[in-house]
């Protein structure tokens, strides 16, 4: 395989930057003390409140790059992610402002957020499809949102320490998260599998959507692409001249995009494999338990349809142990069968609730065969000396 | 307080086994004393079993200073990602590596054991795939004609198929199914509160079967 020209995307992160519209040139030799520090105390005369001297930086949108080099949590978040040296400081800095809080795009970051995006979703559906080459479609859709998706991603930022400052501004500490908040609203939110945030709105289309057209035609999580643009809340009180200046983001989303900026960041300056070392330290490594993803509405029907397609013979029930039938509290221990082969075996208070769990045992035996040595595509990319054994790829899920 | 024995019987002689000998019909001539299990000691010693034979090595097969491993799972159901041998691709070496620890596992294949009765009778007979074009033209036309008349087991008799090709091939109008409909509704009314929450409680366990909880 070859290797990606990360130089050709990354122009805009890594040519100096400038604000063409608002050129400011601060000059950090006679910057004022902001009073409210503590040092300020030595000029304080009792009886005079002093007038707090407005910083410089308040009529930027977000704290300029310079200001990077000087703010404690930054280089603590640094340090505590354990980047690479080549990731500057200035750059984890505009991971932290949302498109929200600073409409320019040299200053905000969207543009790594996208980029890490990218490279999130391709090393988790390497991960996924790679692990358990048969899984059904709506459980790809499940799993990676549950890897990358909205509600995982803020629960690692947030376990990265990173905290949000109240109003984005450019006097802010730039090791803070800066957006500009509006309240999330619950009752819009689209939530289907029991995993998705409403990014984008699922328009009033006529037409049934299906699982196929979830994978062909939307994001990685299958939900329509393009993200809504949310506007703020009116409120009466004095917020509301703040809230209606512009749109704005929940936590939740601006800490998506945040790691995701992140992940961008490190493949732009470190490279593929610092990338992907980052990804399977902090997402790869966390537990999803796939066979809890799986609903099952007709399971006898879809083992008697796989059987079928695959050429084993049809699956009967067999009770393998039992006790108390005619009790309050029976349990049936039943095995499915095909020829002499147990395919599964499951124990229920009925008859019918032990076929059916089954058979459902059975089709979580099939979904969910993972092969000996996972190998991802990644792992031989850009090296010509390991090769690249196929996944396997057959008859895949049981479709009606 | 009143003595209990006969004055003919023997004195008790306290067996073993006839700790389990609970359900021993008493005379109806003479009142015979059973003993039962009824002290949580006897219950305590009658449980008292050896560890099984896999918990522990065996001296008899194992030098005393061999390490061994103890592998003695407790019984529980399979794992889910445990993937059944005739699921297994081709290309997977486990087909080949496994297949003397697959047989092992299956006395089923080798006859050693009898495969287990199954759950439910199996279908009386083959599926005859009878009937021909001009026939489902049939079904449809008296369906439509008289859904009242011709319901689906009625014609499921007449042109020996079963229900289900039935309403696969000749599903009801929709005033047929809107009165179906109503009159499920109109029984649905009647229930009692205990009726109501037995069949919510049987869909919520249903829910609890389709995923696997």
């Amino acid at each position: 395989m070859r290797r990606t020209h990360l130089l050709r995307w990354s122009g805009t992160v890594l040519t100096p930057r400038t604000r063409p519209n608002s050129c400011l040139s601060i000059t950090f030799a006679i910057q004022s003390r902001n009073a409210a520090t503590a040092t300020a105390y030595a000029n304080y005369t009792p009886g005079i409140d002093k007038p707090v001297e407005p910083s410089p930086y308040e009529s930027l949108p977000s704290p300029p790059p310079e200001a990077s080099r000087k703010s404690a949590r930054l280089a603590a978040l640094h340090a505590r992610l354990y980047l690479s040296s080549r990731i500057p400081l200035e750059t984890l800095g505009r991971c932290l402002v949302d498109s929200t809080a600073d409409r320019h795009d040299s200053f905000n970051n969207s543009s790594l957020a996208i980029l890490g995006n990218d490279v999130l979703a391709y090393h988790t559906s390497e991960l996924i499809l790679c692990r358990y080459p048969r899984l059904p479609s709506a459980v790809i859709l499940a799993s990676t949102s549950a890897y990358i998706g909205p509600y995982a991603l803020s629960d690692l930022a947030k376990s990265w320490g990173v905290e949000a400052a109240a109003v984005p501004g450019g006097e802010v500490d730039a090791g803070l998260l800066q957006f500009r908040a509006i309240k999330s609203d619950n009752s819009e939110s689209e939530v289907r599998a029991g995993v998705l945030e409403k990014e984008g709105k699922i328009s009033s289309k006529s037409w049934k959507r299906g699982v196929s057209s979830l994978m062909k035609q939307d994001d990685f999580f299958g939900e329509i692409t393009g993200r809504e643009i949310l506007t703020p809340v009116q409120s009466t009180s004095i917020e509301s001249e703040y809230m209606a200046a512009g749109p704005g983001s929940t936590y939740q989303g601006a800490c998506t995009n945040f790691v995701r900026a992140v992940f961008g960041a490190v493949y732009v300056h470190a490279g593929r494999q610092a990338a992907k070392n980052f990804f399977n330290a902090h997402i790869a490594s966390r537990k999803l338990e796939v066979s809890k993803m799986f609903v099952f509405r007709a399971p006898e029907r879809d083992l008697a349809r796989l059987c079928a397609r695959e050429g084993f013979e049809p699956p009967v029930a067999r009770m393998i142990s039992e006790t108390g039938r005619l009790s309050v509290a029976p349990v049936f221990n039943v095995g499915v069968f095909s020829g002499k082969e147990k395919l599964g075996e499951a124990t229920g208070a009925s008859l019918q609730e032990a076929r059916f769990r089954a058979a459902v045992s059975a089709l979580k035996g099939w979904y969910l065969y993972s092969p000996l040595q996972v190998q991802v595509p990644s792992d031989v990319e850009g090296d010509g000396s390991k090769e690249w054994t196929p996944v396997l790829v057959d008859g895949g899920e049981v479709v009606w | 307080m009143v003595s209990l024995r006969p004055a003919t019987s023997k004195p008790l002689t306290l067996s073993y086994l006839s700790l389990f000998r609970s359900q021993r019909k008493p005379s109806s001539s003479t009142l015979s004393q059973t003993r039962t299990q009824a002290t949580t000691r006897r219950t305590t010693k009658a449980h008292r079993n050896a560890p099984g034979p896999t918990a522990t090595p065996s001296s008899k097969y194992l030098a005393p200073a061999t390490p061994t491993i103890i592998f003695h799972p407790p019984p529980s159901a399979p794992s889910p990602y445990q993937t059944p041998p005739l699921f297994l691709p081709p290309s997977d070496p486990r087909k080949t590596l496994l297949a003397q620890s697959h047989a092992f596992n299956n006395p089923y294949a080798s006859g050693a054991r009898p495969l287990p009765p199954l759950v439910r009778a199996p279908a009386p007979e083959e599926k005859k795939y009878h009937l021909s074009e001009e026939d489902i033209i049939e079904i449809r036309r008296l369906r439509a004609k008289d859904p009242w008349e011709w319901t689906v087991p009625r014609l499921a008799e007449k042109f020996g198929c079963s229900k289900i090709f039935i309403n696969i091939a000749a599903p009801a109008t929709t005033k047929r199914r809107e009165w179906g409909l109503a009159l499920h509704q109109r029984y649905r009314d009647r229930w009692g509160n205990k009726r109501r929450d037995a069949v919510l409680d049987r869909h919520k366990r249903r829910e609890l079967w389709e995923k696997d909880l």
